[in-house]
């Protein structure tokens, strides 16, 4: 069996793996884009650099807040600042802080309550009714920062959004400022959608010269990657605080954005990109600080120069522990709201954006089916060094791609997705080779077809192309492989000018269709073959008679003409012949003398005629007559009685056993065949069922007296393997010198197979059976079957009997014995 | 291990021809000697045959084919069980070979395989070709020759005496091109500093004793001397059949050197 192929491995798998991760890429399942988001933020730390635009914060840090007392502060404070700043002329001021309710605190309302009571009571003038009204004005903060607001025309205040599906479509009641500061917008496609609105008190909205929203947008992670530009709000587009102020920088007015085209939004000069969902991506400048920061107590005290606000953005936001609102962020955990809108305001002035376009897409997609492709056809082919190699540029390569055209491109190309299906497509490939590799240590079993491969290679290798061909053809000529392996063969017999076959392995291939070159090189092969004249292949010195080719001459072995070959023996083959002279036909057996040594083999021959001759002279109506010997080349032959029947060797088996008589009759015939040769000192060595021949009509022959173990007995130079010696006697098995008893014992172990249908000596090799010949006695056959009777059981125990003398001494006594055997059965 | 080997095969003194054939593959780690039978020069062509078809087989295994024959013999090393497949797919190109040439009818080989890997050697062998291992002065018979006379001497049907005397003594009871189907005994052996192999076909064990074997391999340390030495001395005794000795001496890597070298052969 061929190893089974790990499924593994193979390309289903790859492309499984690969349509899944493509299906995970394209609907950003969480997982998979959380992974994005870290290669992302990573990136996004190469991406820092200083940022160079006419941003400040002032920060309402710890140190303020030790220095001017707890948080809140009195609002006037927030006034002092405005104004103190106004009058250094800044381009514009944002306040992130978010004034939704009225103050209270300072006892505003009962100095009004008391002025009302003054008021009331005619007090309009005096020393105390100015000095209510100072402690009034005092008091007022409100008022003061309201007046601070609008004497400074510049300021941008915050506004809050709670998010969800929109209440209703448009109001009527939408006030100024709202309106102002936004714009209209029916069809806010896919934008944030905001469910109420917070905006500052309504004087200081008034006041202030527009009002953005600071709602901080996280992605799931609780990452803050993306800024809302703008949050659709009752039929009206609301831009962030960052994105008004920047508008407000560059003197464009919010009615001019628009979001007409797709992944963009534009006013003036300002073009940019955004989401599905009109978010920007933010490119942080840097971790906390990397902005200018003044603490809120500087500025206050004057400490902070004009210089350092004249024309600027000054965003003021509060950074001090517990008051100031902070988010996760790709470069810092914890980042002041504050920064993240500078941040906004540098990316957009600087237009130094991020971008997701949507062709990045259809790229990541397009790789991974390209790394598809690679896992699926090309890894599995390449050696486990190359693929490690290959796999590792691959990987380093989309991902430096990446890397270059985040940090100095700006455009965010998915890396994790690629990768994934990369690692763990290598990975699955590695350990399944290497569990293939393991089970290869287990060597498994190759099938049949991959050893006719084997053995078809190695018969090409040796030059033995006929046999590679028929090797091959054993096939499924389908296989690419084999198409290959026959191609090289037919190359091969190109080579050797043995253009015919080369022909026919090219048709042989052609069946499976056209292949290669193979068209042409068969007309090739077929007008070379004609116009090639070939001699004879090789000298005729071929040891057996030529039978195939349709030479008009008959083939012949001596005299006798050959008619056609009946079977193959050990020895050599059996031929139908014909006696030309007495027109006789005969059995004509050829004896090969291969084995047998050279110096050995006149010898050999000389003995193999001598007996052969000796048998020839047997006259006996149980012994296969042998009418002549001769030989012809290096091949010997004896011609011989042609018989019509069959041996012996079909009733020995159980389905086909003889009557008990006709075993003792056939028994009683061989023994008086050897009696009559053992009388004339001819001893048959190789008695066996294969060898006693039963006629058509009953009549009894031994045949191959003399000649059978010749050749055997003579091959002791070099080894000759043995054949099944279960016939052997115990003298034979050892190597004694062996007489007519030895033929005795064997007919025995012929009739006893015949009596019970199982050998008296068996074993599961040669040796063992050769032992238990030597060594143990055969099992009594009434025991095997109480059937058998009991005078033709002893007749074979005493024909097996190992002791010699205790054997029968001739075969005549058997045959005695047989006789009246089968007279007492009837 | 360091491995340091020389073959020969010699036609000997008698025979017209030579129908050994030895194989020596450093590089596989690979050592084999055949011994062919048959007349019409099918012993030349078999045993030869036996050696390419395992060569080639063992190459295309160590290039990446995984076609095993036959059934796995967990009782012994990865190595072992290669030759055997080997030895398998090789006796079917005999055996095959054999059926298509008339004049191959019958030919065979034995066969002894010795297939090293750090510092192990798996055996395989058919027929009566051994594997002697010569370690601290000691010869040691490693294969059990697959001939009647062995057999039945170890089945004690007769002594050794009678089986040096036997008439049958070079009848072998297995080889390698007579059927499809092939019992090869497999073994292993581990490899200690000094030890020497010597692979031979019957030419040179059944002309010099073991004592005589082991005396001439103590007296030449070099594997080629001692080859030709073995050689020289199967001949004088009369050289009744061809001759084929392996010889392989294996030594401990030593030294910086060998490490470093070891570094980069690894690498």
């Amino acid at each position: 069996m061929k190893l089974p192929k790990n499924i593994l491995s193979g390309w289903p798998v790859a492309a499984v793996l690969t349509l899944v991760i493509l299906a995970l890429s394209l609907t950003e399942w969480g997982p998979l884009q959380s992974l994005e988001h870290k290669s992302y933020d990573l990136r996004a730390r190469m991406r820092q650099k200083k940022p160079d635009v006419p941003v400040v914060i002032v920060a309402i840090d710890d140190a303020s807040i030790e220095k001017m007392g707890r948080w809140p502060w009195p609002r006037a404070y927030m006034a002092d600042m405005i104004s103190l700043i106004a009058g250094y002329g800044p381009s514009l001021m944002a306040l992130n802080i978010l004034y939704t309710e009225p103050d209270r605190s300072s006892g505003l309302e009962e100095i009004r309550g008391l002025r009302d009571t003054a008021e009331k009571s005619g007090v309009t003038s005096g020393a105390l009714y100015s000095a209510i009204l100072e402690t009034e004005k005092k008091l007022d903060n409100d008022g003061q920062l309201t007046r601070a607001i609008a004497e400074a025309k510049n300021v941008i205040l915050p506004l809050y959004f709670t998010i969800g599906d929109q209440a209703a479509a448009s109001d009527a009641n939408t006030p100024p400022f709202l309106i102002k500061s936004s714009r209209e917008n029916a069809s806010p496609a896919g934008t944030l959608q905001g469910k109420e609105v917070t905006p500052p008190i309504p004087v200081f909205s008034d006041a202030a010269l527009l009002l953005g929203h600071v709602n901080v947008v996280a992605d799931e992670d609780g990452t803050v990657r993306r800024e809302p530009l703008l949050i659709h709000y009752q039929g009206r587009s609301y831009p962030s605080l960052a994105l008004q102020a920047a508008l407000r920088y560059l003197n464009i007015k919010p009615a001019e954005i628009s979001t007409a085209a797709a992944g963009k939004l534009q006013a003036g000069r300002l073009s940019i990109p955004t989401d599905s969902k009109g978010r920007m991506l933010i490119s942080y400048n840097g971790r906390f600080n990397s902005f200018t920061y003044y603490s809120f107590v500087d500025v206050v005290s004057g400490a902070v120069p004009a210089s350092a606000f004249k024309g600027r953005i000054v965003l003021v936001g509060p950074i001090a522990t517990g008051i100031a609102g902070f988010s996760v962020t790709p470069v810092q955990a914890s980042f002041p709201a504050v920064e993240i809108a500078a941040n906004v305001i540098e990316n957009l002035l600087s237009n130094n954006v991020l971008a997701r376009p949507a062709w990045m897409r259809y790229i990541e997609s397009a790789f991974i089916l390209l790394v598809g492709g690679f896992l699926a056809f090309a890894l599995p082919r390449m050696k486990a060094g190359i693929s490690a190699l290959v796999s590792t540029c691959i990987l380093l390569l989309w991902n430096s791609a990446a890397v270059w055209l985040f940090v100095s491109q700006g455009e965010w190309l998915g890396m994790v997705a690629p990768s994934l299906l990369l690692v763990i497509g290598y990975t699955v490939n590695v350990s399944t080779r290497f569990m293939v590799t393991e089970k290869g240590k287990e060597l498994v079993e190759s099938d049949s077809i991959e050893t006719s491969k084997m053995l078809g290679l190695s018969f090409q290798g040796q030059g033995l192309l006929d046999l590679a061909f028929e090797k091959f053809r054993k096939c499924p000529i389908e296989d690419a492989t084999v198409k290959d392996l026959l191609y090289n063969l037919a190359l091969d017999f190109e080579r050797k000018r043995m253009f015919n076959k080369a022909a026919a392995v090219y048709e042989h291939i052609q069946t499976a269709g056209e292949y290669k070159d193979i068209k042409e090189r068969i007309g090739t092969m077929k007008q070379a073959g004609e116009t090639m004249i070939f001699g004879a292949p090789g000298g005729r010195k071929e040891n057996t008679v030529i039978l195939q080719g349709g030479g008009a001459a008959m083939p012949t072995i001596g005299r006798y003409e050959i008619q056609k070959e009946l079977g193959r023996g050990a020895m050599g083959t059996v031929y139908l012949g014909k006696d030309p002279k007495i027109n006789r036909l005969v059995a004509i057996k050829t004896i090969r003398f291969d084995e047998i040594e050279q110096e050995q083999i006149q010898n050999v021959k000389q003995r193999f005629f001598r007996e052969a001759e000796a048998a020839g002279a047997l006259n006996h109506p149980n012994i296969v007559t042998i009418y002549d010997v001769g030989e012809d080349y290096d091949l010997a032959y004896v011609a011989m009685e042609l018989l019509d029947g069959s041996d012996l060797c079909d009733f020995v088996k159980p389905t086909d056993r003889l009557p008990f008589a006709e075993v003792l009759r056939i028994v009683g015939c061989v023994a008086e065949g050897l009696d009559f040769a053992h009388a004339r000192g001819i001893v048959h060595r190789d008695i066996k069922p294969a060898n006693i021949m039963r006629l058509k009509n009953g009549d009894i022959k031994i045949a191959d007296f003399g000649i059978a173990r010749i050749t055997a007995s003579s091959s002791t130079q070099t080894g000759m393997i043995l054949g099944t010696p279960s016939y052997m006697s115990p003298e034979q098995v050892v190597g004694q010198k062996v007489d007519g008893r030895s033929d005795l014992f064997s007919l025995g172990v012929a009739m006893y197979e015949m009596l019970c249908c199982r050998k008296p000596f068996s074993g599961d090799s040669i040796t063992n059976i050769m032992f238990n010949i030597a060594n143990k006695p055969p099992l009594l056959l009434t025991q095997i079957d109480p059937q058998i009777p009991q005078c033709c059981a002893f007749i074979a125990h005493k024909l097996l009997m190992k002791d010699i003398s205790k054997r029968y001494q001739t075969g005549r006594e058997v045959a005695d014995h047989c006789g009246i055997c089968r007279q007492k059965l009837g | 291990m360091d491995m340091t080997v020389f073959g020969i095969t010699d036609k000997g003194m008698v025979r017209p021809g030579n129908e050994d054939a030895l194989l020596i593959d450093e590089r596989l780690g690979l050592l084999a000697v055949a011994d062919g039978m048959g007349g019409h020069r099918g012993g030349e062509v078999a045993s030869n045959m036996a050696l390419d078809v395992l060569k080639d087989y063992l190459v295309k295994l160590s290039e990446g084919s995984d076609t095993f024959m036959g059934n796995v013999d967990a009782r012994v090393s990865k190595q072992a069980n290669l030759l055997a497949s080997g030895i398998r797919l090789a006796n079917l190109a005999i055996f095959e070979a054999a059926a298509s040439n008339p004049s191959w009818r019958g030919m065979g080989t034995t066969i002894v395989a010795v297939l090293l890997q750090e510092g192990r050697a798996g055996i395989a062998h058919v027929g009566d070709s051994r594997l002697y291992l010569l370690r601290r002065g000691q010869i040691q018979q490693i294969t059990g020759d697959h001939s009647l006379v062995a057999e039945q001497v170890r089945q004690g049907i007769i002594t050794a005496e009678e089986a040096r005397n036997s008439p049958r003594k070079n009848v072998i009871t297995r080889a390698l091109g007579q059927w499809e189907e092939l019992d090869i005994e497999m073994q292993d052996i581990e490899l200690l500093d000094g030890d020497r192999l010597l692979l031979c076909s019957d030419g040179l064990n059944g002309m010099v004793s073991d004592a005589e074997i082991a005396a001439l391999l103590e007296a030449y340390p070099s594997s080629e001397q001692s080859c030709h030495a073995l050689v020289e001395v199967a001949n004088s005794y009369g050289g009744k059949d061809n001759i084929t000795a392996v010889v392989a001496a294996f030594q401990k890597e030593k030294g910086l050197l060998s490490g470093l070298k070891k570094m980069f052969q690894r690498g």
